[in-house]
């Protein structure tokens, strides 16, 4: 009775803390005037392997857009996705754009997933953005 | 000072800057007053101190016959003057005529300076529309110019030809050969072919549905003489080489390097780049179809034309039905050679798998083929057709991931090959390397006419010393490898060999190094402000020698050669163009 009892507690407690992680976990924000900026550094640092589509490069990249994205980044958090392209992109140069592109390159590449623009531009701060999930 | 004293200074001022300017002016329009036209006998037979085409001369071999830098002094050779070039991509050759030597920034700024002290003498500026310009890159490449008559012949990036005036940058006629808004582009420009002026079109996967082309024009007034398409047509024997895909439904075919010219046989030589998308299943060449072949002609073929006409005499196919992105767009290079204690009129190319492949440039009979770098997609190449036998483990699969040596920026690209009369050696700059090369699938309902549609993870070539850079000589009259250096940097420039006896050639990691053509031996080496990615051209002003060469970063191809060699950081700017010579005595 008494392990009953815990086993409920701890259920509750795991629903609870669900919510308030659904609730700390927010899709991204980002602005459309932060996505043409994106857009601008993306076609300089991002368009010969990714193309202009996300998903046409010439030069082998991997899709930024459709099914590849959403399977490889649909259940993670924008964090996540920050982290790996800031470390590794652009490939000739990698860490070589600053946080702040990085963030509008991010705006662009969510607003051609269909991610829906808010009232805020996509911060570079690897905190907030680990509270913001890709999952939809 | 007193007001009266400043008065008076500055007076003397404006006096002297008036005096400079004349004086400038005065050099400039001596320097221009010099240009000769350049006749048909002299592009056949140019004087040893001019370089007039991209590779000098019409059968494309890249060499001066200069020699006064030579193994001995080269080790001296200074900075004789720089110049600073729009930032971006380079892959250029300067051209130079009479002492004034023609140089083209990113972004179709072109300029004549003067050869001998870098002055500038006249500068065009086009008005490239922004999004071309945002698109940086290969769009905004152009490799070569021509110069003929009294004009100096242009390709913009907007699909246009101009001719302008040699001696002022005057537009002469500007012609619209295509409608860059649906995709077409020239990242090389044109040249001379029986007194036509004739340039490949690029950019053929943008929904442009048939393939690409060559074009020839009245070089008085551009208006297109003829029209060679590099794709098979509806109506040509070969149609039924495209696996039953209709013409709208073929793609690729660019012929974006410059082609050469035998004015004896009369005949041009054009390489032709590998069918879109790149990935036969994705392409629909593969599986292939009962009743058709899926070789997709004319792609990744030499193409002999007469240029009088536009008359294909006859095609090799160098690969059939490519599946990795290894484009046969590259030079040509026209020479005799024994074959079998016969001498043979060849043109000799290499594609991206930098197999050496010579063909009999009267009639398309396949002579011979050499290896180069390792690499594991042909499997065996038939000595009699030159028919390439591809490992099927090296046909990428959608979804799958296939181990493809080289990766498709080719163990070769654009940086030219070039041959020397003086060892009778070709010389290649190349790079060793491998892609997991991962196809994507397409989007349902999505239809894709691009190249790529593949993940292509570049790595080192497995079971080696971790070197990408290698740079070969090989004696073409028996095949034999006469040297073959090798280093951790990617080799990003064309090769210069000289009467000299030095080969010219740089690198992604800021050098360009004088290489004794016999042995390969580092004569001299100079660190550049950034990689080393154009065409090294020699020429000659008042009896002295000097060696050019344009350095920079933004070229496509040396951005994804980058990707091996991260650790080697270049400026995001700063193209120049670097052009050196021996202090005087």
């Amino acid at each position: 009775m008494q392990r009953a009892g815990i086993q409920v507690i701890a259920g509750m407690l795991c629903i609870l803390a669900s919510l308030e992680a659904s609730a700390q976990t927010p899709g991204p924000s980002y602005t459309p005037a932060q996505a043409e900026r994106g857009q601008a550094s993306y076609v300089h640092s991002c368009q010969v392997c990714h193309g202009s589509a996300l998903d046409n490069g010439d030069f082998g990249g991997a899709p930024l857009n459709g099914s590849w994205f959403r399977e490889h980044w649909g259940k993670s958090d924008v964090g996540a996705l920050f982290g790996y392209v800031a470390a590794t992109m652009p490939p000739d140069n990698p860490g070589g754009l600053n946080d702040t592109t990085y963030a509008d390159i991010l705006a662009f590449i969510l607003q051609g997933n269909g991610y829906p623009p808010g009232g805020q531009e996509l911060p570079s701060d690897p905190g907030a953005l680990q509270r913001m999930t890709l999952s939809r | 000072m007193s007001a009266n004293a400043k008065s008076a200074m500055l007076g003397l001022a404006l006096v002297l800057m008036a005096a400079g300017v004349s004086q400038a002016q005065s050099t400039k329009s001596n320097a221009l007053s010099g240009l000769t036209p350049v006749t048909d006998a002299v592009l056949t037979n140019p004087p040893p101190s001019d370089w007039l085409q991209w590779r000098r001369t019409y059968d494309g071999w890249g060499y001066s016959p200069l020699d006064q830098i030579n193994k001995s002094n080269v080790k001296n050779l200074k900075p004789a003057w720089t110049w600073s070039l729009t930032s971006g991509v380079t892959e250029i050759a300067p051209l130079i005529h009479d002492g004034v030597l023609f140089v083209t920034n990113a972004g179709d700024k072109i300029q004549a300076l003067d050869a001998a002290t870098g002055d500038l003498l006249w500068e065009y500026r086009r008005d490239v529309p922004a999004k071309l310009i945002a698109e940086g890159g290969n769009t905004l490449a152009k490799r070569n110019m021509a110069l003929y008559g009294d004009n100096l012949y242009i390709a913009t990036s907007d699909a246009h030809i101009v001719a302008l005036d040699a001696k002022t940058g005057k537009v002469v006629w500007d012609h619209t050969v295509a409608d860059w808004n649906k995709g077409w582009r020239y990242s090389s420009g044109p040249h001379v072919a029986g007194g036509k002026i004739v340039i490949g079109m690029s950019g053929c996967n943008a929904a442009q549905g048939g393939g690409c082309f060559i074009t020839g024009h009245d070089a008085k007034t551009g208006a297109e003489v003829w029209r060679v398409y590099t794709l098979a047509q509806t109506g040509d024997p070969n149609e039924h080489s495209w696996n039953g895909l209709p013409l709208e439904k073929r793609f690729g075919g660019s012929a974006w390097i410059a082609g050469s010219y035998d004015p004896v046989l009369n005949t041009l030589y054009y390489g032709v780049g590998q069918p879109n998308p790149w990935i036969a299943e994705i392409r629909g060449t593969l599986p292939k179809k009962d009743g058709f072949d899926n070789a997709a002609l004319y792609s990744d073929s030499t193409l002999a034309i007469d240029p009088d006409t536009g008359k294909v005499k006859w095609y090799f196919q160098h690969l059939e039905n490519d599946s990795d992105d290894l484009d046969y767009s590259y030079e040509r290079i026209l020479v005799d050679i024994p074959v079998n204690g016969q001498m043979r009129k060849a043109t000799i190319t290499a594609g991206k798998i930098a197999i050496i492949e010579a063909i009999d440039r009267t009639n398309g009979e396949f002579l011979w083929a050499k290896e180069t770098v390792p690499q594991n997609i042909v499997a065996s190449i038939d000595p009699k057709t030159g028919k390439k036998t591809i490992r099927p483990e090296a046909i990428p699969h959608i979804g799958q991931t296939t181990l493809v040596c080289p990766a498709n920026p080719g163990a070769r690209g654009w940086p030219a090959t070039a041959y020397s009369p003086r060892t009778q050696m070709l010389y290649l700059p190349m790079t060793e390397f491998c892609a997991n090369t991962t196809p994507t699938p397409i989007e349902p309902g999505q239809t894709f006419t691009g190249g790529g549609r593949a993940v292509h993870k570049m790595i080192p070539m497995p079971n080696t010393d971790g070197n990408f850079g290698r740079l070969d000589a090989v004696k073409l009259t028996d095949r034999t490898q006469a040297w073959s250096k090798r280093q951790f940097a990617p080799m990003t420039s064309a090769v210069l060999p000289t009467a000299g006896g030095i080969v010219f050639a740089g690198d992604i990691d800021r050098w360009f190094r004088a290489y004794d053509d016999e042995t390969g031996d580092v004569l001299w080496q100079i660190r550049t402000n950034n990689a080393v990615n154009a065409f090294p051209v020699s020429y000659s002003v008042g009896g002295k020698q000097y060696v050019a060469i344009a350095v920079g970063n933004g070229s496509s191809q040396l951005r994804n050669l980058n990707t091996l060699t991260p650790q080697i950081k270049n400026p995001d700017g700063g193209s120049m163009l670097w052009v050196f010579a021996l202090p005087s005595p």
